[in-house]
């Protein structure tokens, strides 16, 4: 095996890794907003 | 005096010319005739034509009396919009102002089939490496996988911009090609009883999002994004960008001008521009076929991931609650071609299964993920190259 195909066999490997990591910190970030700051019903004035 | 005086074009127009000239004239047709991605293969169609008429003006050339280079207007775009990223950014903010985060948020585990469905980035890679491609074209053909034509053409034109032309030409055919690429490789990976799965007991679909976790999403991201992964910031910043003026509520005008104006004439000019690589010389070369069987193959395998990614999470759900692995086909960035396709796909199995919503999920977490892995893809090659 070249080089080349080693290396891009382990870029493969932590870029695959590297974007479910991503991922996973976006769907926490999503979760972490919406508990956050949650929807609320505009109440109309009175 | 003669004939080549007289007529230096055709006098001097070659087989390859007349090659590239029927790509142009094939690209015309399938933007009119079969709405392929219109936008940009009609451009690029258009300046392909352009491009290959010998002694054309629109690409630099000798002058033969002086010697000297006599830019054409096409090179001077590309120098000043394509080799400095400026268009394809742009596109981005544009994108992000199209894009609505809200299917995240009411179904935010859907959002890994963004990333499960950028597989064949990985492995096409990994085969145009086998075939003999050095790390830097490897990659830039890979990304063709992003399903993302933007992400292709920054990461092209920075790794590789010799194959600029066919990457972009395969980019974006393929984007067009999702609704005859993928259901096939969907029936051949799943049976019957699972593309009848219904997912209701995934997300809440009338579920109201607050508007400040819409305006805050693309804020935090900027900043984790930027701080994990910094060479990714100009990507997903960018998008993010566009995003926010589309959320904030007091730029409608600038969003509206984003998502119209904007994308509309940075779109004329990426795609006219992509043209001036289009030159019989860089083109008619069986590399560029190779390229173009790569991409389906990136395709091909990015729809692999996404189902398979499915079927894998399927083992550990309980029954009632499992995903229909047709979803994970949606992980690609093609928006919102792929979640239509999958949508009709489970209609044409059971009509009264919508799978419109979980589709539109995935499909909005495949634009975040093909950003993401060209972001990586433009930290981690240098560090190996």
């Amino acid at each position: 095996m070249t080089s080349t195909i080693e290396t891009t066999l382990l870029i493969a490997g932590i870029g695959i890794t590297g974007i479910f990591v991503f991922m996973a910190i976006f769907y926490l970030l999503i979760i972490g907003l919406d508990k956050l700051l949650p929807f609320e019903e505009v109440k109309p004035e009175e | 005096m003669g004939f080549e005086q007289l007529m230096p074009a055709v006098a001097g127009m070659t087989w390859q010319d007349l090659v590239m000239i029927t790509i142009g004239l094939v690209l015309i047709y399938l933007a009119i005739a079969k709405n392929y991605e219109p936008t940009l293969l009609l451009p690029m169609g258009f300046g392909a034509i352009l491009v290959n008429i010998p002694l054309s003006s629109a690409i630099t050339q000798i002058d033969p009396a002086t010697g000297e280079a006599v830019e054409g207007v096409l090179n001077v775009f590309f120098q000043a919009g394509i080799a400095t990223e400026i268009f394809p950014l742009l596109i981005f903010i544009a994108i992000g102002a199209m894009i609505d985060f809200s299917p995240l948020f009411r179904s935010p585990s859907l959002l890994l089939f963004g990333a499960a469905a950028q597989f064949g980035i990985f492995m096409t890679m990994v085969l145009a490496s086998f075939l003999g491609y050095d790390l830097r074209e490897a990659a830039s053909i890979g990304i063709i996988g992003a399903a993302d034509g933007p992400t292709s053409i920054v990461v092209a034109s920075r790794f590789a911009p010799n194959l600029l032309g066919p990457i972009s030409v395969a980019a974006y055919s393929y984007m067009a090609l999702v609704p005859i690429i993928q259901p096939p490789v969907i029936r051949l990976l799943t049976s019957k009883k699972e593309r009848l799965i219904r997912m209701s007991g995934t997300g809440h679909a009338n579920k109201k999002i607050s508007k400040k976790a819409l305006i805050a999403f693309p804020i935090v991201v900027t900043i984790v994004a930027g701080i994990i992964a910094p060479s990714s910031l100009a990507l997903i910043g960018f998008l993010m960008f566009g995003n926010l003026i589309r959320e904030c509520g007091v730029l409608n005008k600038l969003s509206l001008s984003a998502q119209n104006e904007l994308a509309s004439l940075v779109t004329i000019l990426l795609g006219i521009t992509i043209a001036s690589t289009m030159t019989s010389d860089r083109f008619v070369r069986v590399d560029t076929l190779l390229i173009i069987a790569l991409g389906l193959f990136a395709f091909v395998f990015d729809t692999f991931g996404g189902v398979i990614f499915a079927k894998f999470l399927n083992l550990f759900r309980k029954e009632g609650n499992k995903i229909n692995p047709m979803i994970g086909a949606c992980g690609i960035s093609a928006f919102p071609m792929s979640a239509r396709v999958i949508h009709q796909m489970g209609q044409k199995e059971d009509p009264y299964n919508y799978l419109l919503m979980p589709a539109i999920s995935a499909n909005v977490g495949g634009q975040i993920g093909s950003v993401v892995a060209g972001g990586i893809i433009l930290t981690l090659v240098p560090l190996f190259a």
